[in-house]
């Protein structure tokens, strides 16, 4: 008991470090995350990281879903995962401009255990809702005159930082054999800076200054999910069939905008808004997951958020209460298939390469914000996945190394088409914690 | 906690997977940090800003007599003399008063204890000349007479002094030292404490220094403390006391003004002269200010003297933020170049964001001169309406989106 609190003291130590860690990354990814909340985060796990995101429809004792609450009834371990990120982005524009940013975060923190095995879970997940991550700058140069000797070469850049965390605490249960529920409550909270920064080559005669709009959200949410499952399938009684469903409610965040100028001793607040509403979409994902052996597992997942009825009382990216009109953003969609493969199946003894599973997957995401005015354009992205678990001796941990080549937006309209590359790693770590021995 | 599920060894190599995913960690740190960012995705920027601007900001300087008064305690040189000026600042007189004090020197030989004082000259080092040099000057030597402290005493506080001691003969402006005699009178008066032997008292005790004044001539000179001393004399042997700028001080007195020119103005160190700063800062309303730049255009030809006036001018400015309690804090500094004096400092800017946000506890920005000793060299600056002779006030800030 005293060696599971420590390991409790640990993880706990591990989620507190990752967060100071997450709060020092400096935030360089698309310039596309300035619209609206900031670039929308999909991750369900690491497994289904690397097969296009799908995973809603697969339960699995490993792998805790962090979308479906409905899959922490199908645990056996107390679990804890995290997973680290890097982003890299090339940005290139019609004419021929580009600009490379790359950036590191924290992808998500999760821990849970069964409260009864394989019939009753609990979560504890942290992931970010949306990311806020981009660096764009100009160049020019201030004449000389006016007392100045020489000409002055400046950089103005709008850089842009933070993200919308969630929160959530899920129970998942099973109803009869075949059918699991879920309900989770989720905690919102988070902050947005987007900044401006002019700063000069001759800093003896000029001084950089910023100016910053900090808009901080906090609210509560729920989410829901149900997951069925039928196993012992076909001749060979080695098929399974999964099939599983999330709804999150629309949900009201409490907002404050504040305008700053400047930074350490002359800092001024310019400006604090009222406290506005900003609502988050309803959110609506389904998925298939069809395992016709023991060594290949297919997934799809389709999600479709309602952005269309987003509202808030203050301005973001590509979105102004002053309009009245209500689709001022699009429903978010997101087709996202995979496919996973294990030499080895079940066979435990098998060579370790062949143990290690292999996925790969791919998706297509239309963006919820028009970034280009008077265009009705939406974002587009497209993406490869792929990545491979490595097992560990000790079962039930596995490391993930996953990978992911995209494409987003167009050189059209003038906006930018942003190829990105992102690679994780992670780490599922499952170990039987408070067990009950029976005394013969 | 994990355990690598290799066969034993196999970890130990060094292409081993453990090792691989660990060096892969490490590189996805470093790539974190590697950034070219650029102008690509400008356009997607939907409330891009102007570029910085620079433009001319309402400044209107005035001439401030007596707004500052510079503390002379301790300042050096001590000026004494009285001049009264000549070409373009004639109808100006000033007059100093210099205070000296000289402490006691313990090392007394027995011959010097023993025998009586024959001769005591206070011996003046030079070390300032503003005036007529081509005829001498006459101080008169007061003494004084109680106890007096020159800690932050400004050039205006009148230290008064007691009867005359002496008046000097002709000092020659091309000496390096002025040696003035002392009486016999006050010889016998302190010879007994000169000599350290008067039983409960000392000359330190006793003795509180001089008043220096001006009898004649048409000069102020001045004269550094730590090598000026009165030189003792008694049996046979000679001793310096000692001055020290710890006790040194200097009154200045300005009567009179120059011919009036319509946007000419006079600032003369140690005389309370100072530009006072105002802004008009209006337009630039919690905007980023990223420079400041202050333009005083002044005339040092014109005060320049040449013959046997000497008129040491002003070369160097500096503006100050007078603070609440009055305190002064320097934001910028500069030296007199091609007919302007230009103020260009970040300490500066920031006391004009400051402003612009409404954050500024300052009373005032002035600018006053920076001789780095105490003088009463002169400057004319002008404010003018013609461009060339206009001070100005150039901000660099960002527009409003």
């Amino acid at each position: 008991m005293k060696k599971q609190f420590y390991k409790l003291i640990f993880l706990f130590a591990l989620l507190l470090g990752g967060q100071i860690l997450f709060a020092q990354v400096v935030s360089d990814g698309s310039v596309y995350s300035r619209y609206g909340l900031g670039e929308r985060h999909h991750y369900n796990n690491s497994r289904s990281a690397a097969m296009g995101g799908a995973g809603t429809g697969y339960s699995d004792a490993i792998y805790v879903s962090a979308n479906n609450p409905a899959t922490l009834s199908y645990q056996v371990l107390t679990r804890f995962s995290g997973g680290y990120r890097y982003q890299a982005n090339r940005f290139s524009d019609k004419a021929g401009n580009s600009s490379n940013l790359g950036v590191g975060s924290i992808e998500h923190f999760q821990f849970s255990f069964p409260i009864v095995d394989r019939k009753l879970g609990l979560g504890v997940t942290f992931l970010p809702y949306s990311r806020t991550g981009y660096r764009v700058q100009t160049k020019g140069e201030l004449p000389k005159g006016d007392g100045y000797p020489d000409t002055t070469q400046y950089v103005t850049s709008y850089e842009g930082r933070g993200s919308l965390h969630q929160f959530e605490v899920g129970l998942g249960g099973k109803l009869g054999k075949l059918v699991s529920v879920g309900a989770g409550l989720r905690l919102y909270t988070g902050q947005i800076d987007h900044i401006q920064r002019t700063s000069f080559d001759d800093v003896t005669n000029f001084t950089e200054r910023l100016s910053t709009t900090n808009t901080r959200l906090f609210g509560t949410g729920s989410n829901f999910g149900v997951h069925f499952e039928k196993t012992k399938l076909g001749k060979k009684k080695n098929q399974e069939i999964g099939l599983g469903a999330t709804l999150s409610l629309p949900t009201s965040l409490k907002t404050r905008r504040t305008r700053i100028l400047g930074e350490n001793e002359i800092v001024d607040t310019l400006s604090v808004s009222s406290d506005f509403t900003t609502t988050l979409p309803r959110s609506v994902m389904v998925g298939l997951a069809y395992r016709p052996n023991e060594h290949v597992l297919i997934v799809a997942d389709y999600l479709t958020e309602n952005w269309t009825g987003f509202k808030s009382g203050l301005a973001f990216g590509g979105y102004n209460p002053a309009v009245a009109t209500e689709n001022q953003f699009q429903d978010r969609t997101r087709v996202g298939v995979g496919a996973e493969y294990v030499p080895a199946g079940r066979n435990f003894r098998d060579n370790y390469f062949m143990r290690a599973a292999y996925r790969f997957g791919v998706y297509t995401e239309g963006g919820y914000f028009k970034p280009a005015s008077n265009q009705n354009y939406f974002l587009r992205t497209n993406a490869l996945t792929a990545g491979v678990s490595l097992p560990t001796r000790k079962v039930g941990t596995t490391m993930d190394i996953n990978v992911e080549v995209g494409m987003r937006g167009t050189t059209d309209y003038g906006l930018v088409r942003d190829l990105y590359f992102k690679m994780g790693l992670y780490l599922n770590f499952g170990e039987k914690w408070f067990q009950r021995f029976k005394i013969q | 906690m994990l355990k690598c599920s290799l066969p034993d060894g196999r970890c130990g190599r060094f292409f081993s997977p453990c090792r691989m995913l660990f060096l892969l960690m490490l590189l996805l740190f470093w790539l974190g940090g590697c950034d070219s960012p650029g102008d690509a995705g400008l356009t997607t920027i939907d409330d891009i800003a102007s570029a910085p601007n620079r433009i001319e900001a309402g400044l209107a300087p005035t001439s401030e007599a007596g707004l500052y008064r510079d503390v002379t305690g301790a300042a050096l040189p001590v000026l004494t003399g009285k001049v009264t000026e000549t070409g373009p600042l004639s109808g100006v007189e000033l007059e100093a008063y210099g205070y000296l004090d000289f402490l006691e020197n313990t090392d007394r030989t027995t011959k010097f204890k023993d025998g009586s004082v024959t001769d005591v000259t206070i011996v003046l080092k030079k070390a300032y000349t503003y005036g007529q040099t081509d005829a001498p000057i006459r101080l008169k030597v007061n003494a004084m007479t109680a106890e007096w402290t020159p800690t932050n005493a400004k050039y205006d506080s009148l230290l008064v002094a007691g009867a005359n001691v002496t008046t000097s003969g002709d000092l020659l402006m091309g000496d390096k030292n002025f040696e003035i005699k002392l009486p016999s009178t006050w010889i016998q008066t302190y010879d007994r404490l000169l000599r350290g032997v008067e039983s409960g008292k000392t000359f330190d005790a006793s003795f509180n220094g001089f008043q220096f004044q001006a009898d004649a001539g048409n000069a102020i000179v001045g004269f550094t403390p730590a090598d000026s001393y009165l030189r003792v004399v008694a049996g046979g042997d000679t001793l310096r006391f000692t001055s020290t700028s710890s006790k040194a001080h200097t009154y200045l007195k300005r009567t009179g003004k120059p011919t009036q020119i319509t946007g000419q103005h006079l600032l003369q160190d140690n005389t309370g002269d100072a530009i006072k700063l105002t802004f008009d800062l209006a337009q630039f309303q919690k905007l980023p200010i990223n420079g400041t730049l202050i333009r005083i255009p002044a005339d040092t030809l014109a005060l320049y003297a040449t013959g046997a006036f000497q008129r040491p001018i002003v070369r160097q400015l500096g503006v100050y933020r007078v603070g609440e309690t009055g305190a002064l804090a320097q934001l910028a500094s500069t030296k007199f170049k091609e007919g302007y004096f230009t103020f260009s400092d970040p300490r500066l800017t920031n006391e004009i964001q400051r402003m612009v946000i409404g954050k500024s506890n300052a009373k005032q920005l002035i600018i006053i001169p920076e001789v780095g000793t105490s003088s009463i060299n002169p400057l004319f600056w002008f404010s003018q309406t013609n461009t060339a002779l206009k001070p100005q006030l150039f901000v660099t800030y960002l527009p409003s989106k």
